[in-house]
This record gives C-alpha cells, sequence and structure tokens, in this order.
C-alpha cells in the first residue's frame, strides 16, 4: 500500500467526522486537537516514503519525492493553522465544528493536486481543494463581507474551473491522452509542436494564475483576503498557493517541458504584472489583510520568476522561497489573528501604532518579520530573493531582475510603513493584545527563524536540491 | 603571525554586549547598567581592535587575518574575513567612534536608552562585518543590514520631520545597493566565486565593466554621497540624534568611499578610466555647489551635513585621479573627515543639549560663557577648513595635488571649495562664539561636563596627530593601494 498518506488523512477525517457528532457544541476544540494529532501521522506516513518512486492508479497518480516534500510543507502549514485556531479563540463565527474537518478535506485535495500525474485527477484534486475553500472564505454566516468573499471566490474559482477543462481538452483532442508522461511523449515525437497544444496550455496557466492570484488574474485577491475571517486568510495564503505552485512546476516542467519558449515568456510577463502590481497596489491600503493580499501578489511575482528557465536550480529556489515565504506570512497572521480592541477584530494599520511601548517583543518580532518580507538583509527574505535573482541573471534575463529590484523596493516602502507605526508612532487606543502566552512564543519562534537563517542555509539548498532532483533524475 | 581570529572577534564582542544590555533593567532612570555594559562592550573592542594595527604586516599588500567560513555549500561562496590597509583604518575608525558616542551618551537621559545602545552596540558589529568582508555577499549583507538599526535610529529617537528623513534614507540607499547586488550575482555567475582577492585576478571586456560599475556606482555615489544622489543626507542629519549623526558623517559615508577603492577601481578598472571625467564633473560641482548652500544655511546641523558633500567630493576626486597621492589623499581626508565631522556634530550636540536648538540666529557670544568649548570648537572649524598642522590640511593637499596633474582646471575649480569652506566655517564660528552675548544664552549657562572634555580633547589630539604625522595611516595603506594602482593598464597619462 504505497498510496498511505491521502488514504490514512480520508479514513481519518471519516473516524473524526464520526465523532464530531458526539462532541457537545461547546467542545469544538476536541475536533481540532484531533485533526492536528492526524495531520502530524499523515506527516510521518508521507516523510517515511519521501524517496519513494512509483506511478500508481495507472498513472493516474506519481509518488516522488518532489510531492512528497510539498505534501510535508502543506501538512505543516494546515498544521500552523489548526494549532492558531486552537490557541487563538477571537472569532466566534468559527468556532463551529465544521471548521477543523474542512481545512483537512482541503489538504486531502492538495495532497492529491501534487501527485496527480493526469490532467483529469489533477483537475479533480483541484475542484477538491477548491471547494472546501470556497466554503471556508464565507465560513462566518453573520459577516455580510465573508459571504461577499465567497460569492466572489466561487465565481472566480469556477471560471478557471471552466477555463482548466477548455484548456485541457484542447489538449486531449490533439494528444489523445491526458496522461502527462503520454503528453510528453507526443510533445517530444513531433517536429514541431501543433499552435493549438500551445493555446491549451495558456488555457491551463491561466487558470492555475487565477489559483495563485499572479497578476493580471489577481483581482479577487484583496477583496477575499479582506473579507473572509482572518485564520481563513492565514491558510489561504500558505497552503493552496504552495499546492498550485507544485502543480504549476509539475506540468510546466514534466510534459510541456518541450515548448519552455513558449510558455517562459508568458510567466515573463506574469511575473513583471504581479510585481508592479504588487508593490504599488499596496502603498495606497490602509487595512492590514489587504495589504498582506498584495505582498503575497508581489511575492507570487518573484516566484514565478525562478520558474522562468525551467531549471533544477531554479525549482530549488523556489522550494526555498516558499518555505520562508510560509514562515514570514504565518507569524504576521498570526499576529493579525490576535489584533483585538474592545472585543472586535481590527486589522487596520493604524490600529498597529504604538506597539512597541505596549509590546515590545511582539514588535521587534514582527518588524523582523516585515523587514525579511523586505528583502532585507540578513534575514530569510533577502536568502530567498538572492536565490531567485541568482537564477534570473544566471539565464541572462537582466531587465526582469531590474524590475524585479526596483520593485522590491518599492515594497520595502510599505513594509517599513508598517514598522513605523509600530515603532515611530504614538498609540492612539491601544490593542488588548495577545492575551495567551502561546501566540508570543510561536512568534517569537517565526521572527527567531527567519533571522537565524542565515546562519545555516545551506541546509535548506540540500535538503530543496535533492527534493527537486527526483523531479529531474527520473524522466 | 598568531592565529587569533581577530576578526571574527571583534564582529562578535558587540553581538554579546548586545545580550547583556537587553538583559539589563531599566528601572533606574539614567539606565546606568546598559550604558556600563554598552561602555564595556565598546572599550574592550576598540582595544580589541588596536591589535589589528600591531599585528599588521605592512609589507603585504594582499588580505591579512583571513578567515573563512562555509556557508552557502559551494567552495566560492564563502563568509570570508579578512583585512587589507585599505579596510584596517575603518575598522579602528569604528570602534574609536563608537566609544566615543558612547563615552558621551554616558551622561545623558533620553527616552529608552537601553535599545539606543543597543542600536550602536549592533550598528558596530555590522560596521566591522562590512569593513572586513573578503567576500561580495557578506560584505551585502553586512551593507544592508546597517540600515536597519540605522533606520530605528533616525526614526526613533530623531527630530520633528524623523519619520519623513528615514524614509528617505532608507529607501534611497536600498535602491542604490540593490543594483549592487544584481551586479554581485552578476559577478558570480561569470566568475563562479565572489571572493574579493580573487577577483582581482579576473579581467572582463569592457562594455560589461560599464555595466557593472554604474550598478556598484549607483549604490556607493548614493552612500558618499555624490552631488544629484545627495539630497537624503541633509535631512537624515538634521533629524538624526547627535550621535546618529556621528555615525552616519564619521563612517557610514566612508562606506561609499572605501566601495568605490574596493569594487569600481580594483574590480572594474577599465570602465573606472572611461568614467573619470563624469566623476570629476560631479565633484567639482559637489564641491562649489554644496559649498555655496551650506553658506546660507540656518541650521548648523544642516550646514555641516553640506560641507560633508563638499568634503566628500575631495574624496571622489582623489580616487578617482588614480595615482596613489590621490588615494592617500582620499584615505587621509576620510579618516580625517570621519574624525571632524564626528567632533563637529558631538559639539552641535552639546550645544543643542543645552539651548534645545540648532538654529544659528539664537547664538551669539557663547564664547564668553563657555570658553574652553569655544576652543575645542576652534580647532574643529580648522580642522575642517583644512588649516595646516591639522589632519584636513592633508588629505586635501594631497588630493588637489594628484588632480592638479590631471587637470589644472579641475584642481583650480575644486580649490575654491577649500576657500568656500574657510568662509562658511569661520562664519558659523563668528555667529555662534563671537560678538556680544545675547539675553537668550545669558540666562542659562552649563559648564562642558567631564565626559564632554574627555570626548573633544581626544578628537583633537587625534586630530593634531594625524595632522602632524599623516604616515602612521598612510604606512599603512600604501603597499595595498600599490598593488590596485598596478591593476591600472594606464594609470598615468
Amino acid at each position: 500500500m504505497i498510496y498511505i498518506p491521502e488514504v490514512f488523512m480520508s479514513i481519518g477525517f471519516l473516524i473524526i467526522l464520526i465523532i464530531s457528532v458526539f462532541v457537545k457544541k461547546n467542545q469544538n476544540i476536541v475536533l481540532g486537537y484531533l485533526s492536528l494529532l492526524l495531520i502530524f501521522l499523515t506527516q510521518f506516513f508521507v516523510l517515511k516514503d519521501i524517496f519513494l518512486f512509483e506511478e500508481i492508479f495507472n498513472n493516474f497518480f506519481v509518488i516522488d519525492s518532489f510531492g512528497s516534500f510539498l505534501k510535508s510543507v502543506i501538512l505543516i502549514c494546515a498544521g500552523f493553522v489548526i494549532y492558531f485556531y486552537i490557541i487563538v479563540k477571537n472569532d466566534s463565527s468559527l468556532n463551529r465544528s465544521e471548521f477543523s474537518m474542512i481545512i483537512l478535506i482541503s489538504i486531502i485535495g492538495m495532497m492529491l493536486m501534487v501527485s496527480s500525474n493526469d490532467l483529469l485527477s489533477l483537475f479533480v484534486s483541484i475542484e477538491l481543494q477548491s471547494l472546501a475553500l470556497y466554503i471556508l472564505v464565507s465560513f462566518s454566516k453573520e459577516d455580510f463581507n465573508s459571504s461577499e468573499a465567497g460569492v466572489k471566490y466561487f465565481v472566480i474559482g469556477s471560471l478557471s474551473t471552466c477555463i482548466f477543462l477548455f484548456g485541457s481538452s484542447l489538449i486531449y483532442g490533439l494528444v489523445g491522452s491526458t496522461n502527462f508522461s503520454e503528453i510528453s511523449q507526443f510533445m517530444s515525437d513531433q517536429y514541431s509542436v501543433p499552435l493549438l497544444l500551445v493555446v491549451g496550455l495558456i488555457f491551463i496557466l491561466v487558470s492555475l494564475s487565477l489559483k495563485i492570484s499572479a497578476a493580471p488574474f489577481h483581482m479577487w485577491t484583496p477583496d477575499v483576503y479582506q473579507g473572509s475571517p482572518s485564520l481563513v486568510t492565514a491558510f489561504l495564503s500558505t497552503a493552496p498557493k504552495v499546492a498550485v505552485f507544485g502543480v504549476l512546476i509539475r506540468v510546466l516542467v514534466y510534459p510541456f517541458g518541450e515548448i519552455i519558449v513558449d510558455w517562459g515568456k508568458i510567466l515573463v510577463i506574469l511575473s513583471i504584472f504581479s510585481m508592479l502590481i504588487g508593490s504599488l497596489g499596496a502603498l495606497r491600503q490602509d487595512d492590514l489583510k489587504r495589504l498582506m493580499a498584495y505582498s503575497t501578489i508581489n511575492h507570487i511575482g518573484f516566484i514565478l520568476m525562478g520558474l522562468v528557465p525551467g531549471s533544477e536550480d531554479g525549482i530549488t529556489a523556489i522550494c526555498i522561497y516558499l518555505i520562508f515565504y510560509i514562515t514570514m506570512n504565518l507569524g504576521v497572521f498570526l499576529f493579525i489573528l490576535n489584533m483585538k480592541r474592545d472585543q472586535l477584530n481590527v486589522t487596520k494599520i493604524k490600529d498597529l501604532s504604538g506597539l512597541y511601548k505596549t509590546e515590545p517583543l511582539i514588535a521587534g518580532c514582527l518588524a523582523l518579520l516585515f523587514f525579511s518580507m523586505a528583502g532585507i538583509p540578513p534575514l530569510a527574505g533577502f536568502i530567498s530573493k538572492l536565490l531567485i535573482l541568482n537564477i534570473v541573471i544566471d539565464n541572462n534575463l537582466f531587465f526582469l531582475a531590474i524590475i524585479a529590484v526596483i520593485t522590491s523596493v518599492i515594497s520595502a516602502f510599505y513594509y517599513i510603513r508598517l514598522v513605523k507605526s509600530m515603532f515611530f508612532d504614538s498609540p492612539t487606543e491601544e490593542l488588548d493584545l495577545l492575551t495567551n502566552s502561546q501566540s508570543k512564543l510561536l512568534l517569537s519562534i517565526f521572527g527567531l527563524f527567519n533571522l537565524s537563517v542565515i546562519f545555516y542555509p545551506q541546509f535548506f539548498l540540500n535538503l530543496c536540491a535533492s527534493i527537486t532532483l527526483s523531479l529531474f533524475a527520473l524522466r | 603571525m598568531s592565529n587569533l581570529p581577530i576578526l571574527p572577534i571583534l564582529i562578535s564582542i558587540p553581538l554579546i554586549g548586545l545580550i547583556f544590555i537587553l538583559l539589563s533593567s531599566e528601572n533606574d532612570e539614567f539606565a546606568l547598567q546598559s550604558k556600563r555594559s554598552a561602555l564595556w562592550t565598546s572599550i574592550s573592542n576598540f582595544l580589541l581592535s588596536l591589535y589589528l594595527p600591531l599585528n599588521f604586516d605592512k609589507s603585504i599588500p594582499h588580505f591579512q587575518f583571513v578567515n573563512s567560513f562555509g556557508w552557502f555549500n559551494s567552495d566560492n561562496l564563502k563568509f570570508s574575513l579578512g583585512v587589507d590597509g585599505l579596510s584596517m583604518p575603518f575598522i579602528v575608525l569604528s570602534t574609536f567612534l563608537i566609544l566615543l558616542c558612547v563615552i558621551f551618551l554616558y551622561p545623558q537621559k533620553k527616552k529608552n536608552m537601553r535599545m539606543y545602545l543597543a542600536s550602536f552596540i549592533l550598528l558596530e558589529s555590522f560596521l566591522i562585518g562590512t569593513f572586513s568582508s573578503i567576500d561580495l555577499f557578506s560584505f551585502y549583507i553586512f551593507f544592508e543590514s546597517i540600515l536597519i538599526p540605522m533606520y530605528l535610529i533616525i526614526g526613533f529617537w530623531g527630530g520633528e520631520r524623523r519619520i519623513y528623513s528615514a524614509y528617505k534614507f532608507f529607501l534611497y540607499t536600498l535602491l542604490g545597493s540593490v543594483l549592487m547586488l544584481l551586479a554581485i550575482i552578476f559577478l558570480y555567475q561569470e566568475f563562479g566565486t565572489t571572493s574579493i582577492p580573487r577577483l582581482f585576478d579576473f579581467s572582463l571586456p569592457f562594455y560589461i565593466q560599464v555595466w557593472l560599475w554604474l550598478a556598484f556606482f549607483a549604490s556607493f555615489a548614493v552612500k558618499i554621497p555624490m552631488w544629484p544622489f545627495h539630497t537624503w543626507l541633509p535631512d537624515a542629519h538634521v533629524e538624526a540624534p547627535t550621535e546618529g549623526s556621528v555615525i552616519l558623517a564619521g563612517i557610514l559615508l566612508k562606506l561609499g568611499g572605501y566601495g568605490f577603492i574596493r569594487f569600481n577601481l580594483s574590480i572594474l578598472p577599465d570602465a573606472s578610466i572611461f568614467f573619470t571625467p563624469f566623476i570629476y564633473f560631479l565633484s567639482v560641482i559637489a564641491i562649489i555647489y554644496t559649498s555655496l548652500i551650506a553658506l546660507v544655511q540656518e541650521d548648523m546641523k544642516k550646514l555641516i551635513a553640506y560641507s560633508s558633500v563638499a568634503h566628500m567630493g575631495f574624496v571622489t576626486l582623489g580616487i578617482f585621479s588614480s595615482n596613489l597621492q590621490g588615494l592617500h589623499g582620499a584615505i587621509i581626508q576620510m579618516i580625517s573627515h570621519g574624525i571632524i565631522s564626528a567632533a563637529l556634530f558631538f559639539s552641535i550636540g552639546s550645544i543643542y543639549n543645552r539651548y534645545k536648538t540648532k538654529e544659528i540666529n539664537f547664538y551669539g557670544g557663547l564664547g564668553h560663557k563657555m570658553s574652553k568649548f569655544s576652543v575645542f570648537f576652534l580647532i574643529f572649524t580648522l580642522g575642517a577648513i583644512g588649516f595646516p598642522g591639522t589632519s584636513g590640511f592633508i588629505g586635501e593637499y594631497l588630493t588637489l595635488l594628484s588632480v592638479y596633474s590631471k587637470s589644472t582646471l579641475v584642481a583650480f575649480l575644486s580649490a575654491t571649495g577649500v576657500v568656500l569652506a574657510a568662509s562658511y566655517m569661520l562664519i558659523l564660528y563668528k555667529r555662534v562664539f563671537l560678538g556680544v552675548v545675547n539675553e537668550r544664552i545669558e540666562k542659562k549657562t552649563e559648564r562642558l561636563n567631564i565626559f564632554e572634555i574627555l570626548t573633544y580633547s581626544i578628537l583633537a589630539v587625534v586630530i593634531f596627530i594625524f595632522g602632524i604625522k599623516p604616515n602612521l595611516i598612510l604606512d599603512y595603506t600604501s603597499s595595498s593601494l600599490e598593488r590596485i594602482i598596478k591593476l591600472y593598464p594606464i594609470s598615468i597619462f
């Protein structure tokens, strides 16, 4: 039985579902702990088989270390989000038994996504995770914004689905198969690749860009990020991005590796747009969650650059970037979750002001995270940006590198604006902050991690390099 | 040579001190505990940094005290530290000025003194790291890290428009240095190494050198700062607290000059020759234009800030004259400006602490009330003018000498800067210290405290020592500089 993690996860999920019937209404935390336990055990199964390679279910899925690594990252993200759910009880609307279980479903979807080896299985698993996410976004029933965000996300998501299906059907019509290895075979047999195939690929690319919110397909991101409950935003900005990036890498590098000239250009355009919109759009924002949405778009643009050459080093850099990006994002959202004044959740930037006076340690850690996002050395964000830029310059894409660094200076402006309001502004009204010591501890760990990565970057480099090897070695 | 890993020790002592400072209690008003920790840290680091000149082999032009650590798992990308004659004086200057800052701060009260001291001690570690890195990536990391403590120093403890100035400082410098990052990555891709001593052995085609030169120039021209890129400096200086200005003028500006010599001149000699007229043009404008602006300033700190830009004009002239005199002149000018401008900013800080204004018009006849202080200030003023006998003279003299051999016109134009410097500095002295004692000053006088006297005496003595015996520095630098000059294809034209 090779396909253990997903099967185990599904069975575990069903068991928790049964248990949930017997759990009293005000004791949903128990379910959170159970889900956390399930994620832990699944993580164990994932890591146990991390160096395995096998194609299963009639080539529908592939088990390789790249996929297993991404699964592990996704599980870590989800584990943190559920842990946040347990320790921070700020949002009463989330206090329903379904919450952790819907997260579990979406993780199962994501885990299937990153190991799909066929357009059909990919489609089904993308739908599985998306449907779960639509529910999560509109989870606060009473909140008008949350419902609005849910509808918006659903409409855009269905559009993305349609586009994906259309692209797949074009490819199927030409190749006669939806399997990645057969598409790859078809490509290498052809003397020149038919244009319609490229069109099909472009449709798939657009659909995936909608999922990772790469500009110009980013329109939904700020609204959805702002509207959905903060905990859901934390989840939305980490795990699905990792999963979709995994899919993007797998689709582009493996079956469509032959036409890198075509999709490379598209990725360049996508990344330039994302970086520009992500940095310029955030300048005028006054809401922290909205600003994080633009920051995500900016980071996505940066990560996409690493995929342009489609090389092993590039994908290693992307994996490292994703890991650091997750730690930064989770840290910031953990703080946003704890922002509260007079029993109401607040997310405005001006609510940060004077944080240093009341909570110097938290302000310091948060400043580290923001500086890290801005890519100031010696923090983790710098190392990841350095690795990506290294790839870009290695491939002589100088104009892209220059745009990247200039936009990252622009984005540094809004990150240091956040640091400014925490350290230099006098507080207008104090927040009732971080009543639980666990969030404090966790936030300090995130900050410390970002600070200390400079001493052992080779660890991540080795890890990710050995992971990406599997993607290339076994063609 | 002994095997003491002196450079890693110098970098890590402030970090250890930082822990003590952060752990110290802030219960008493003066934050004595943290001040003591900071003082001990900076004293021990200064004394240890003297190990470098004492054990330095002057005849070797190469890097000494080299320590390398594996970093990214590649043989060519290491975390390497080492000093040569060029960087050694700057390391000692950094530890010296930080020590003076801590001494100067000792009797003062300030909000959040503990964090203030911590920022300076952190800055010290980064500065030593920057000057002693002999790997491009570790250089860049230290070079950029400086932004974080400096941003906090200006933004948290600065004056009224501190936030605007902190932004401007941060973004200007960041924009310059990210372009340098691209150039560094390019060099790494091209040669497969980022070790600076090994980069000396390679040469690049001219058209690539030009682009790389411009990328490095963008970073260092902002830092030093040269004429059209200088606008952040007056704002940053005016708003920064006294000690912040001291470090900014004393050491951070020198990073630009150091970078020009270390990278633009050594690694990209052909492009440096090509761009020499361009640099001359900017430097001459900087010297004349900013001196004229300094003449009409009403704010003491702004005046000194503009004079810094003018003085740095001499440095760039000297650096790109590409002969030994010019480089020597530039180095002496940088060190002496580091000391003199630090002294002037300390003095302005002393006045400001007493009267809470930096407006020149407010003062008059201060000399009658604070006679000792007026003597010190006169010494510093003369140093800034470049009076013979002070260290300022040596730098300007050597620079002008080397420029004269290249172009009479440039030498003539830049020499007017010396005259202008004399006029704005002497006018400043006259308006503040001489004349009738005005009633605003009459009301409130306070003598110099022992810490201030100590600071000023040390600075004055150092100014005279280097003015009379510049060889104390030049002996160390000459062999390394000769090596750089040798890389020049047509150094004498």
